[in-house]
């Protein structure tokens, strides 16, 4: 049964996300049982459910390590470094947004809500996996849909109500651009298999990228870029940032950047005739594309930013200015191999402040949410005032992060901007030299408004009283991310290695 | 001595973690203890490394440079005599290496650090004691960052540990400081971060650049390496001068020249006591340092073009101006603020005559500068706490009253001023008869702010020591008695009093240490005024002089 073994073949790949589907199947199933009709449970039931979160993706986490790396595949998946280094980034970031949710949900809704976590972690894996379009796009619903149930039960007040309803009505509609790009794709090459794609796409240029498939890329960029947060799609960032809960905002700030930049980093190349990211060099027609977004995303975010008063809107902001760095790396790939076969290219350099970006940026959400408590979050930048005083620990985990988003050193931010704009400053051309220098510029503008936050927790003094309320889970996942940022910096060479390898630019 | 090296940068770095780590349960009292027992155990240190260092000087100075244990190539412009090198970070275009190592230069700055911030602990015991374990915390880190800066020998980290002074520096500045702290803190940050994002970028060129030339440097971001490649590969003419400008922007504001020093009262200003010491002791400092260890060895040419015209105006420009503002001032730490914008002209004047007796005479005078500026500000700072204010105008006798300060403030005074006998003097004459070789015009144009600086100082001592017993009304302090200095606060004057007397009076050892390093840039100048040639015999630094000024 030839069938039945590839299948089999198959299901052997993906055994981390397996063991991630099947804890929240039982989770969704027996969840029911635990809490009564009137809506009540037993007290603690929240604890154990998120201890079976945690050993699933500790299960799983044993499983991405222990997995080997397999190369032309032909099947619907593929572990190739690439799928090894996102589901690793998946994996560590599920970690920390379980430990901020812990602090978040309440006992009756615990598992859904831990459920849906586990399965947009899975979707993220998943699309780097994927060897296929149509894989790619499950990848991108696995993510979307757990997340608008997971941004309805975070909070139940007006505001959490609307930020919901327009995330759902605008992520919708961005996966419905998806999968028209990804048709249009389809229609052209005549196959959904990457490879394939590749290969009819290579066959067919010069001239092929005119016409059809150019129309293709712009409706699925558009789409995906609605996740990466890069103006023009970012309308809703703020808004969605402000009113849903902080685990659900550290969600939205990095996971959908993950999925988003794997997706485009597994797509583009098929667009461009490369196979596999690697042999891809941006086509003019992305590399200006790229480069406007990036420099838009950023100098507007950046711009926006600043004349916030909510810490959450202005963190929505920052998060999309950094969309823009990220695009940066994009705009910039380089081919692999040639002069400087080890260099840093864009891709890679992208790759790298990926993870580096999520932990401080998760890092910061960490601590906003372990700072407030069930009846008051922080919301506005006075109800930062004197955390300093008040939470010294806290502060000063933030504070790090803050430092590693301006990209200062000693923080891992600083190495991630800084290959960004090498990898933007090498490639001899006059348009990312102009990438290169807006990137730095945009630097100096963006520390203007950290430094505002940090002001404000070291300077002023405490305006709201926030009772404290012990919630040590948020604690922990705020000073993890605040070490690892210091320690990112100190012994970057293992993640730069990594980095390099999932774009193929080092043979592991 | 590596492990000398290793120790003197992480036991400041320790000690803040230490602090920061146990800071509820310290008292301040505590606090106080650990600081000044982190800051004396790296003072020591710094001692032995400099002693250490002294001991196996003067054999390297007899025997020519070469026996230097160094893995430098022999062409190198800058070569540490102790270094540690490990890999940190290589993406193929750009490989950062943890290079630490010291040469003469670096080991004198290191324990004037030192030695400096032992003083600002002790001159902080009674004037902090708002979150006193954190202001300890940031000083000890800013101490880690200046001292990383001088023994870190890759650009990178150069660079890393530069913009690491920072953060301490601005909490220093934002927490403790005075009324208008919090905007000098914004001021001083964003000012000084945008000029160095422009060194990193030209920095960044540099290396970019070097790398993918026909002989590729391995790892263009080691410094020796660095200076050894382009004296055999010179930098285009119009490259190095951007270059040199791009490099030079984050340091001119830090040193600061002429037009760049507007953040500099005002942050001196809003400083605690401590901040003021450390900034004007060490951190301006980094500016000078930055352009004797990169821009003059890395951009010769451009150095010689448009440095000493340029830069030598600017800093006589400093000079004169900043001395005129002191003079102008009614506020005694804006004054001695401002005195540190023409002090520090001395020290670029001195280090673009590009010869030998100039910059070694830059050289002196920024540890002159850190000694005296540093217990100026110590007793600036006493007198603010005895009395809550800085106007001149409402004090006066108070030599009759606390006759410890005002002996002391005279005797700084007079070091500041340049009295010979007293270091100020062999800085300032040394920087002043170097730029006379090069230029004659803006050394007797730099002679005035002698005579200013004898002025204003000399006023300032005048109005507020002699005369009439003058003091201000002060308010709930007002039952407490004005006491004479205490044994913290001349344990905190006295060292820098006695160095100050021991340099003028015994420059000899100093200038032995730093002397080699700077012959090694002094000949690199001379290279370029001769032509590259490459592979020709250096020649003797003191007959090089010449020619530097015939390019003129």
């Amino acid at each position: 049964m030839p069938a039945f073994n590839e299948l089999n073949q198959a299901a052997g790949l993906i055994i981390p996300e397996i063991i991630l589907i099947a804890t929240v199947c039982i989770m969704f199933l027996t969840a029911p049982f635990l809490v009564s009709e009137n809506g009540s449970s037993a007290a603690g039931l929240k604890h154990r459910w998120g201890a079976l979160t945690l050993l699933a993706l500790l299960c799983s986490t044993f499983a991405w390590l222990k997995s080997p790396l397999t190369d032309g595949s032909v099947g619907p998946f593929e572990v190739d470094a690439f799928a090894w280094y996102i589901r690793g980034i998946a994996l560590v970031s599920g970690f920390l947004l379980t430990l901020i949710l812990w602090d978040q949900t309440d006992d009756t809704h615990a598992a859904e809500n831990f459920a849906c976590l586990l399965a947009t972690i899975a979707g993220t894996s998943f699309v780097a996996l994927a060897n296929d379009l149509i894989g790619i796009f499950l990848g991108l619903e696995l993510v979307s849909i757990p997340t608008y149930i997971l941004l309805y039960l975070g909070r139940s007040d007006w505001m959490s109500r609307e930020a919901t309803i327009k995330y759902f009505l605008l992520s919708i509609f961005s996966s419905a651009m998806v999968l028209f790009g990804l048709a249009w794709i389809y229609g052209i090459a005549g196959t959904t298999n990457l490879s394939a794609i590749a290969d009819r796409a290579h066959r067919a240029i010069p001239g092929f990228e005119h016409g059809m498939l150019l129309v293709a890329q712009i409706i699925m960029i558009a789409g995906i870029s609605f996740r990466l947060t890069a103006v023009p799609f970012h309308f809703y960032a703020p808004d969605v940032f402000q009113g849903v809960a902080p685990s659900a905002s550290a969600m939205l700030s990095f996971v959908p950047k993950v999925v988003g930049f794997a997706a485009l980093l597994q797509i583009l190349p098929l667009c461009a005739g490369a196979d596999g990211i690697a042999a891809w060099a941006p086509t003019k027609n992305q590399a200006w594309l790229f480069s406007t977004m990036a420099l838009i995303t950023m100098t507007f975010g950046n711009v926006m930013a600043f004349r916030q008063t909510s810490v959450l809107r202005m963190l929505a902001w920052s998060s999309i200015s950094h969309a823009g760095y990220m695009l940066v790396g994009l705009a910039v790939a380089t081919q692999h191999g040639g002069e400087h076969p080890n260099e840093a290219s864009g891709q890679a350099a992208l790759m790298f402040y990926l993870p580096i970006y999520g932990l401080m940026s998760i890092g910061v959400f960490a601590v906003l949410a372990a700072a407030g408590n069930r009846s008051r979050m922080l919301r506005s930048l006075e109800d930062l005032h004197g955390l300093s005083q008040t939470r010294p620990a806290l502060a000063l985990a933030m504070s790090v992060c803050v430092f590693g988003l301006s990209g200062l050193p000693p923080t891992g931010g600083f190495l991630g901007k800084l290959n960004l704009f090498v990898a933007a400053w090498v490639v001899n051309s006059q348009l990312s030299r102009t990438l290169a220098i807006a990137l730095a510029a945009n630097a100096v503008v963006a520390a203007a408004y950290y430094l505002r936050l940090i002001g404000l927790m070291y300077f002023e003094t405490p305006k709201t009283i926030v009772e404290p309320e012990p919630r040590p889970a948020s604690a922990v996942a705020g000073a993890f991310c605040a070490v690892s940022a210091l320690l990112l910096f100190a012994s970057p060479q293992w993640l730069w290695n990594a980095a390099a390898a999932a774009v193929s630019l080092v043979t592991a | 001595m590596q492990a000398l090296l290793f120790l003197v940068l992480i036991v400041p770095a320790a000690t803040a973690v230490l602090l920061m780590l146990f800071r509820s349960s310290l008292a301040v009292d505590n606090s106080r203890w650990v600081a000044v027992c982190g800051s004396a155990a790296t003072l020591l240190l710094s001692v032995f490394l400099l002693a250490s260092y002294y001991a196996t000087g003067p054999a390297a100075l007899e025997s020519g440079r070469e026996p230097r244990a160094s893995s430098a190539p022999a062409e190198a412009v800058i070569r540490p005599k102790i270094e540690y090198v490990q890999p940190w970070l290589d993406t193929g275009r750009l490989k950062i290496e943890l290079y630490l190592g010291i040469d003469g230069i670096s080991v004198t700055m290191i324990a004037l650090t030192a030695l400096l911030t032992v003083s600002a602990v002790l001159i902080s015991w009674e004037a902090i004691r708002d979150r006193a374990a954190e202001f300890y915390a940031a000083l000890l880190l800013l101490q880690t960052g200046l001292i990383g800066v001088f023994c870190s020998f890759d650009l990178l980290l150069f660079y890393v540990f530069f913009e690491m002074t920072l953060i301490p520096l601005f909490f220093l500045i934002a927490v403790w400081g005075g009324r208008d702290r919090k905007w000098a803190a914004v001021k001083f940050f964003l000012y000084t971060l945008a000029g160095s994002l422009v060194t990193l970028s030209g920095l960044l060129y540099l290396v970019l650049y070097v790398s993918s030339q026909g002989v590729p440097l391995k790892n263009p971001t080691n410094l020796p390496a660095l200076t050894a490649w382009l004296k055999q590969n010179p930098l285009p003419e119009a490259l190095q001068t951007a270059l040199f400008l791009a490099v030079s922007a984050g340091f001119l504001i830090k040193v600061p020249v002429f037009p760049f020093h507007t953040w500099l009262p005002l942050a001196h200003v809003e400083a605690p006591t401590a901040g003021s010491i450390v900034l004007a002791g060490v951190l301006l400092k980094l500016g000078t340092y930055g352009f004797l260890r990169l821009c003059l060895p890395l951009f010769p040419d451009a150095a010689v073009a448009i440095g000493l015209p340029v830069i030598g105006l600017l800093s006589v420009i400093g000079i004169i101006y900043g001395s005129l503002c002191a003079l102008a001032q009614s506020d005694i730490k804006k004054l001695v603020a401002y005195s540190s914008v023409a002090h520090l002209g001395f020290c670029m004047l001195g280090l673009f005559a590009l010869n030998l007796e100039g910059i070694t005479g830059s050289v002196l005078q920024m540890i002159n500068h850190g000694l005296s500026t540093g217990a100026l500000f110590i007793i600036v700072g006493m007198i603010y706490e005895r009395y809550h204010t800085r106007e001149m105008s409402e004090l006066g006798g108070l030599a009759s009253k606390l006759p410890g300060i005002g002996i002391s403030m005279v005797f700084i005074s007079m070091s500041s001023i340049g009295l010979p006998g007293l270091n100020g003097f062999i800085g300032e004459f040394l920087s002043l008869a170097g730029m006379f070789k090069a230029n004659p015009m803006y050394s007797a144009l730099g002679t005035t702010g002698v005579i200013l600086g004898a002025w204003y100082l000399l006023t300032a001592v005048q109005k507020v020591f002699f005369g009439r017993l003058r003091e201000p009304h002060h308010g709930d302090h007002g039952d407490q008695e004005i006491d004479d200095m205490n044994a913290r606060e001349f344990l905190a004057l006295f060292p820098l009093a006695a160095l100050c007397l021991f340099i003028g009076i015994r420059p000899g050892p100093l200038m032995e240490i730093i002397r080699p390093d700077v012959e090694l840039v002094v000949d690199r100048i001379a290279h370029v005024s001769a032509g590259p040639v490459p592979g020709a015999p250096v020649q003797p630094a003191a007959e090089t002089t010449e020619p530097a000024q015939a390019a003129l």
